[in-house]
């Protein structure tokens, strides 16, 4: 490794700089500077870092040589690229280990951009004299109740620092390849998580935000008991340094004693299998950030009562960290186990897909339609890598994607509508073609790409996982397959309530996008469009490591 | 008659016991002055006593003036006590002041 | 002639193809026509006016037809075995052995099809300019009949499935924006949904099909050698292909056998070398694989077949197309009768080559064509909405279009979507120009005598019905016949595993009643809107109004729920006072608000009928002589002694072996004469019921068979079925899952939680009562002790002396005692 640059570190750790700065703010205000200029100085420092740390993100994607793509399968640190390396807990064994292989590159990308356009979605500025008033932009120091203000005119200050914090978390997760690196990454990202929802979140927050929380915690125990089992049971590595140590947290090394049969020398835990135990254990720990049934329905919740721009992070990038774990975690660690769950894998993507689809058919409320919709497509991805070929897995990674560019694009759609009619009931809207006409034609788009129209990105992880499952689960494709049908169904019967028909006369004189939703949405729209007809630009980086990953674990 | 030890020895007891249940019993603070008195007088009555009967020489006289001058004393000291009493509760009686109980 | 594809097919060798590379550029001037429209459409109107956004639709149009008629040329000058254009961009994707370029191809039959979408397409962008001219949002009109057009040239020209799933999908995009171009009407939004979502049933099919097939050719990765039979290509030659992260490195791992790369693939040129070049195995290879049971093949082909039923709507798929009419008129021509509807007939003559491996497919595709052309034909019949009766109409010839294909008479399929396209596009832009003419009047029983009112609509229409018709004067003709003639020769088609040679003589007989049927109902919709009296404005006539009005009603009331627009013409044009106590009246106000929006004005039932402008006269006359020149296409051997002209231009493309019984010519000539004589009859009693509208002979056999009558005009509630049996059973089952979901999996999470706080709450009762209770305890007895023994204290020297005392006269008694 000649590579000696800083690029992920910067990704990672500019947002906690920033949230520093702001912190240091905060302090000044002894000082005498007024809460105003706190607030939008706060408010800058936020979209400097989190601007940079998109920027380092891109770097990093440009860095990366996919010729080059190795695997995290073959062991040690061959393929894996942009690494940094160093001792950090000597007693303990752990080092601050940071690198990306074809699996996270994509990922980073991903939730840089994510998080600057949540960033921006953050901003109460850029709207144009008429969304003013909506936006709560003037401080006039009376809560108007038919216009509350944008709810991020509360508490800045603190509010970019926890949305800097949760950008560190999610940026760390993906590139950290230390077990006990990436543990930590995933509960720093969950607490400001936490305290996103439930303060700045709807009615209903301190609920959910209690609900998110515990949920995700108890995977996080399991997950916990199970990194503690493999510590345990690892083969004896080396240090970053080269000191010898007798276990590992290294992914890279508990990978390759993995695939090298490393876990069959471990005793059995109550009876079962230790791999089948701990990969079990791995599993639910993910499966709930995934979401997958019937560990779903925090994330309703979770999303009806966030603010827009925490949806968006959340359906963006917190949803793609459990798909990415199981690839990261389960398959290269304990690739007998993987194909002796394969089929569950199957059948519950299956069930997710198929089920949280119907669930949409009924919901009453688009923020809602919209969040099952993401369950509904997360179970294409555990559909996919569950068959274990390069398409079904390419395909799998590519939906974490797409679905990331997508499903943020609908909930700043949805953001939009709420912050001039202040509710989200699809039955109570109507024509608002007629009063919106830009934002239905970003509607129109989110809504078609998100329901697997070719020519925008959907349909191509869709076919892709479709043409890579059905070799191997036949009948679970087929029945999944179905959805196309439903999905369909259920979007646009969504677009003929809430957007076609008699115009509304009580939304007629809402104005159409304002410049700051312009900025989240048109790059947004522009990726969809992009990546379905040139999906080979995602494709080219993460097909090399994901196809050694399924040669070794269907070795 | 006679006068043996045994003699001295019972006044003493008496007056030492008519002193014990003045202290115990009078309300009055110059009551129980006077009790205290009674008490010194009755060790007085045995310091001379026994002087003369076991152990001869002077010292047992030289204790009891000492008491004596003891008992002047005290007697200053216990009136200026009882003033301030009387001061602070307007009444010599001596149930009163319990005030330091708490 | 047949013998001819007979012999070639087998010295086939792999297509030969010339690179060029610009047939990008054809799909290219659309797309971007509809970008500058719909990004900037509104801005320009309001600017420049409406000249600008159809003058950049239109020269869109023209460019793209010119660089068609180009590659056209050049394909002339290519020897027969070597027109095939491939123009490869870029590659989409690649992950393992699926590959998918962004590729265009032109063969035969891609060139034929360019040619009509652009021509036609052109003719009806320049019918639009007239027709449309009212709409305020006519900018979005162009941007999606651009778009639409784009699609549509993908669906033909993509050289992979993947690239004709984009246009697939594309095409019924557009079709969904277009149907619910009047989307301020619920009614025509939700047309437009229907259209889409029924489609998705289709796409599922397709998809499903697909995905056989990839699997099929050995895109399984994992050992199922019990599935796959004979001597294939070894499966770990394919199995390296697995590892290919590049097109480049999968087509370099693909094995080779012959010349020609096997193993699984998107693309068609691919497909095709693999399975009419026997060499490579793989045709019996995938004839020998079963899967549930079934013949793979057949399989395959009936999925395949699915998607065909949705985009071409075939019985039970065909319910959105009448509904479809909801849009504006040119869309209905260019869309639902001239173009998309036939992408199902181009992708089965398109795969050719693999639906004759499957006896069983194409059996079921040639069923429901004919059961479709029968059952969609007796709608029309009834119909009073002239949009509606051209949907059924249009239906029932997409059924003969079946036929064709599904017998393997691929070339007469495909000939009669060409006649079809010109004849039914100028039945539908005639109808347009009658709804134009008549202030937008849709009900026939509302016009009559337009004749002289629009004499050049009137010959148009009426070469068009002559066309539809099957006399030989026009083009109809020509396809209908040799369609009906192969499938009564046709002798090899199988149903579940059965041979049924007397399949094709049935499919005949039928096909003959839904032509004389045909026949009547478009001379019936011929005579009632030009002949006569015009009968806009005044009374509706004999045609036993009341009794429609009374099971209109009920049935209106029923459809509200599924939205979909059955009844349409009731809303049309009812706005004549006088027919206010026929139980109408409801339906006037919403009308009249509904065409404010579209800036109409209210000049329903009133004024004169009008020819229309030139540009819609002169589209009109361009097609109708249209369909009578495209008839040289086809002229029969019988008469010419050689092949037809487009059999012959297609042959190398539909090269599939399908066998058929040899007759004598004097058959051929005597079912020629069929074909003429159904029409005929056809003819005769449309005329004599509908001439003039003079007879009351119509409206005394409706009342006499009521029942039937009315069965048939409400389409045979089959859209209430649908509503009873899929719509009302999903949303069922969707109210179900969320309920499930919300008080289910959600209450044990809650109750998970709940459980948790009753175990906190113990806990914490144990803690503070017990654990924390004996901490307390001993401070507490501490305290009361305490507490109690205080009172010993009195603060008083007396009492402690006399404590004092007790205790030395204690110590003295005890001192005694113990002694």
């Amino acid at each position: 490794m000649t590579y000696t640059g800083h690029i992920l570190s910067w990704a990672t750790f500019l947002p906690t700089a920033g949230a520093v700065v702001i912190l240091l703010l905060l302090a000044a205000r002894v000082f005498g500077i007024s809460k105003k200029a706190v607030d939008e100085t706060s408010r800058w420092v936020a979209l400097v870092a989190s601007a940079g740390s998109f920027a380092a993100a891109i770097a990093a994607w440009r860095a990366y040589e996919a010729s080059g793509a190795g695997m995290i399968v073959a062991g040690k640190d061959t393929g894996v690229q942009l690494v940094e390396r160093a001792v950090w807990i000597r007693p303990f064994n752990v080092d601050y280990f940071v690198g990306v292989d074809g699996l996270s590159i994509s990922m980073v990308l991903l939730s840089g951009l994510i998080s600057f356009i949540a960033t921006i979605a953050s901003m109460p500025w850029w709207a144009d004299h008429k969304t003013k008033h909506m936006a709560g932009m003037e401080d006039d120091g009376h809560e108007d109740p038919h216009h509350p203000k944008h709810f991020s005119v509360r508490m800045v200050p603190g509010y970019m620092i926890m949305l800097l914090l949760l950008q560190t978390g999610m940026m760390g997760t993906f590139v950290a390849l230390d077990m006990f690196l990436f543990y930590v990454f995933w509960e720093v990202m969950l607490l400001p998580m936490y305290f996103l929802i439930g303060i700045w979140g709807g009615p209903r927050k301190e609920y959910a935000a209690i609900k998110f929380f515990l949920y995700t915690l108890a995977g996080s125990v399991l997950m916990l008991l199970a990194i503690i089992g493999v510590y345990y049971n690892s083969g004896p590595a080396a240090l970053a340094d080269g000191t010898p140590s007798l276990h590992t947290f290294n992914l890279l090394e508990l990978a390759a004693q993995g695939q090298a049969g490393q876990w069959a020398k471990a005793l059995p835990i109550l009876g079962f299998d230790f791999a089948k135990i701990v990969w079990v254990g791995f599993f639910i720990g993910f499966a709930i950030k995934i979401p997958m049934f019937p560990f779903h329905t925090w994330l309703p919740d979770a999303h009806v009562e966030a603010p827009t721009p925490i949806s968006v992070i959340l359906a963006g990038v917190l949803l793609k960290m459990g798909i990415y774990g199981i690839l990261r975690f389960n398959f290269p660690i304990f690739p007998e186990a993987t194909r002796w769950a394969a089929n569950a894998m199957a059948v519950f993507g299956m069930v997710n897909i198929v089920y949280a689809a119907f669930v949409c058919l009924a919901q009453k409320d688009i923020k809602k339609l919209i969040a099952y919709s993401s369950v509904s497509h997360m179970g294409f991805s555990l559909l996919g890598m569950a068959a274990l070929t390069p398409a079904g897995i390419s395909g799998a990674v590519l939906n974490l994607f797409t679905h990331g560019v997508i499903s943020p694009m609908l909930f700043l759609i949805v953001g939009v509508i709420y912050d001039r009619a202040h509710h989200r009931e699809i039955e109570r809207f109507g024509g608002l073609a007629q009063t919106l006409p830009e934002y239905t034609g970003l509607m129109g788009l989110a809504f078609f790409a998100s329901l697997g129209l070719p020519g925008l990105c959907g349909f191509i992880a869709e076919f892709m996982v479709f043409s890579g499952a059905f070799p191997v689960f036949m009948t679970y494709t087929i029945v999944s397959a179905t959805s196309v049908i439903i999905t369909a169904a259920y979007y646009l019967w969504a677009i003929h309530r809430m957007f076609l028909g008699k115009v509304n006369e009580a939304y007629r004189g809402y104005p159409d996008l304002a410049w700051r939703e312009r900025f989240t949405l048109y790059p947004l729209a522009a990726w969809a469009i992009f990546l379905g007809f040139y999906p080979q630009f995602i494709l080219d980086s993460i097909n090399g490591t994901l196809h050694a990953l399924i040669r070794a674990v269907k070795a | 008659m006679h006068l043996t030890l045994t003699h001295f020895l019972v006044v003493g007891a008496l007056l030492f016991a008519l002193g014990l249940v003045t202290v115990v019993t009078r309300r009055n603070a110059v009551g129980i002055l006077m009790g205290v008195e009674l008490i010194l007088n009755g060790t007085n009555v045995n310091l001379a006593a026994f002087n003369h009967y076991v152990v001869g020489g002077v010292s047992g006289q030289v204790f009891a003036l000492f008491v004596i001058v003891l008992a002047a004393a005290e007697a200053a000291v216990g009136l200026a006590i009882v003033l301030t009493i009387f001061q602070s509760f307007r009444s010599i009686d001596v149930r009163l002041a319990d005030t330091m109980r708490e | 002639m047949e013998h001819a594809a007979h012999q070639a097919a087998h010295q086939l060798g792999p297509v030969l193809f010339e690179r060029v590379s610009y047939l990008w550029l054809i799909p290219l001037f659309p797309l971007i026509g509809a970008t500058i429209n719909a990004l900037f459409g509104l801005k320009l109107q309001r600017a420049y006016g409406k000249k600008v956004i159809h003058t950049v639709a239109v020269a869109a149009m023209v460019l793209s037809l010119l660089t068609a008629l180009y590659a056209f040329q050049q394909m002339l000058g290519l020897p027969a075995d070597h027109r095939f254009l491939q123009d490869t961009r870029w590659n989409l994707l690649t992950a393992g052995r699926v590959t998918v370029d962004l590729g265009f191809a032109l063969d035969q039959l891609s060139m034929m099809m360019v040619l009509i979408i652009t021509f036609i397409g052109t003719l009806i962008h320049v019918f639009s300019i007239g027709y449309m001219a009212d709409e305020q949002p006519y900018w979005r009109f162009f941007a999606w009949l651009n778009l639409f057009v784009f699609s549509m040239l993908l669906l033909v020209m993509g050289d992979n499935f993947a690239m004709m799933f984009f246009g697939w999908e594309g095409v019924g995009l557009c079709s969904y924006l277009l149907i619910a171009y009047y989307y301020t009407d619920p009614e025509k939004a939700a047309a437009g949904m229907k259209a889409f979502v029924v489609n998705r049933f289709g796409d599922f099919g397709f998809l499903a099909g697909l995905l056989m097939l990839f699997w099929g050719m050995g895109g399984a990765w994992t050992a199922r050698d019990d599935m796959r039979g004979g001597t294939y290509v070894p499966l770990p030659a394919l199995n390296a292909t697995a590892g290919a992260t590049t097109a480049a490195q999968s087509v370099a791992l693909a094995p080779v056998i012959d010349g020609v790369m096997v193993g699984p693939t998107l693309n068609f040129r691919e497909l095709r070398d693999q399975i009419v070049i026997e060499k490579t195995g793989v045709k019996k290879h995938l004839q020998e694989q079963q899967l549930w049971g079934f013949t793979l093949l057949a399989l395959i082909g009936v999925l395949l077949f699915v998607g065909a039923m949705g985009k071409s709507a075939q019985l039970p798929l065909y319910v959105w197309l009448p509904d479809a009419m909801a849009g504006p008129t040119p869309v209905s021509a260019l869309i639902h009768a001239a173009t998309m509807v036939t992408a199902g007939v181009y992708m089965v003559a398109r795969l050719n080559f693999l639906f004759a491996l499957s006896p069983t497919a194409m059996a079921w595709v040639a069923l429901i064509g004919t059961l479709t052309a029968v059952f969609a034909a007796s709608i029309g019949f009834f119909q009073y909405d002239i949009k509606k009766v051209l949907a059924y109409s249009t239906v029932s010839q997409l059924g003969f279009m079946f036929i064709g294909v599904g017998v393997g008479a691929y070339w007469a399929g495909v000939y009669h979507l060409l006649t079809h396209a010109f004849f039914k596009a100028t039945l539908f832009l005639g109808s347009g120009s009658v709804i134009l003419g008549c202030h937008h009047e849709q009900d026939m029983r509302k016009m009559g005598g337009l004749k002289k009112f629009m004499p050049t609509t009137h010959w148009t229409y009426l070469v068009a019905c002559i066309a539809i018709a099957g006399f030989p004067v026009a083009n109809g003709f020509y396809s209908k016949d040799e369609i009906l003639w192969k499938a009564f020769t046709s002798e090899h088609l199988t149903l579940f595993g059965f041979h049924t040679p007397w399949l094709g003589a049935a499919i005949y007989l039928a096909g003959i009643v839904a032509a004389t049927g045909t026949s009547f109902y478009m001379f019936r919709s011929y005579y009632m809107t030009f002949t006569g009296e015009y009968r806009g404005g005044q009374g509706h006539g004999d045609h036993g109004h009341d009794d429609h009005g009374a099971h209109a009603a009920p049935v209106a009331a029923a459809h509200a729920t599924a939205g979909h627009g059955g009844h349409g013409h009731d809303d049309h044009g009812h706005a004549a006072p006088a027919h206010d106590d026929h139980g109408h009246g409801h339906a006037v106000p919403a009308h009249a608000a509904a065409h404010d929006d579209h800036g109409h004005g209210g000049h329903h039932g009133g004024g004169t009928p009008h020819e229309s402008p030139r540009t819609i006269t002169w589209v009109l006359a361009t097609l109708a002589i249209g369909s009578v020149l495209t008839l040289f296409l086809g002229l029969p051997a019988l008469w010419t002694h050689r092949p037809p002209a487009l059999e012959h231009w297609l042959e190398p493309v539909l090269l599939a072996e399908v066998p058929f019984a040899s007759k004598p010519h004097s058959w051929e000539w005597i079912f020629q004469g069929l074909g003429v004589l159904a029409g005929t009859v056809g003819w005769v009693f449309a005329r004599w019921l509908y001439k003039d509208g003079k007879s009351t002979i119509p409206a005394t056999l409706q009342k006499k068979y009521e029942g039937a009558w009315t069965v048939v005009y409400n389409k045979y509630y089959v859209d209430e079925l649908y509503d009873a049996t899929v719509i009302r059973p999903s949303v069922f089952l969707a109210r179900f899952l969320s309920w499930f979901d919300g008080h289910v999996i959600d209450w044990l999470v809650n109750f998970a939680g709940w459980i948790t706080r009753i175990f906190a709450n113990i806990d914490g009762a144990i803690d503070k009562y017990l654990v924390d209770g004996a901490v307390n305890a001993v401070a507490a007895v501490t305290i009361e002790s305490g507490r109690a023994l205080r009172k010993v204290q009195t603060g008083r020297i007396q009492t402690y002396l006399y404590g004092a005392l007790a205790g030395g006269l204690a110590v003295v008694l005890l001192n005694f005692l113990i002694r």
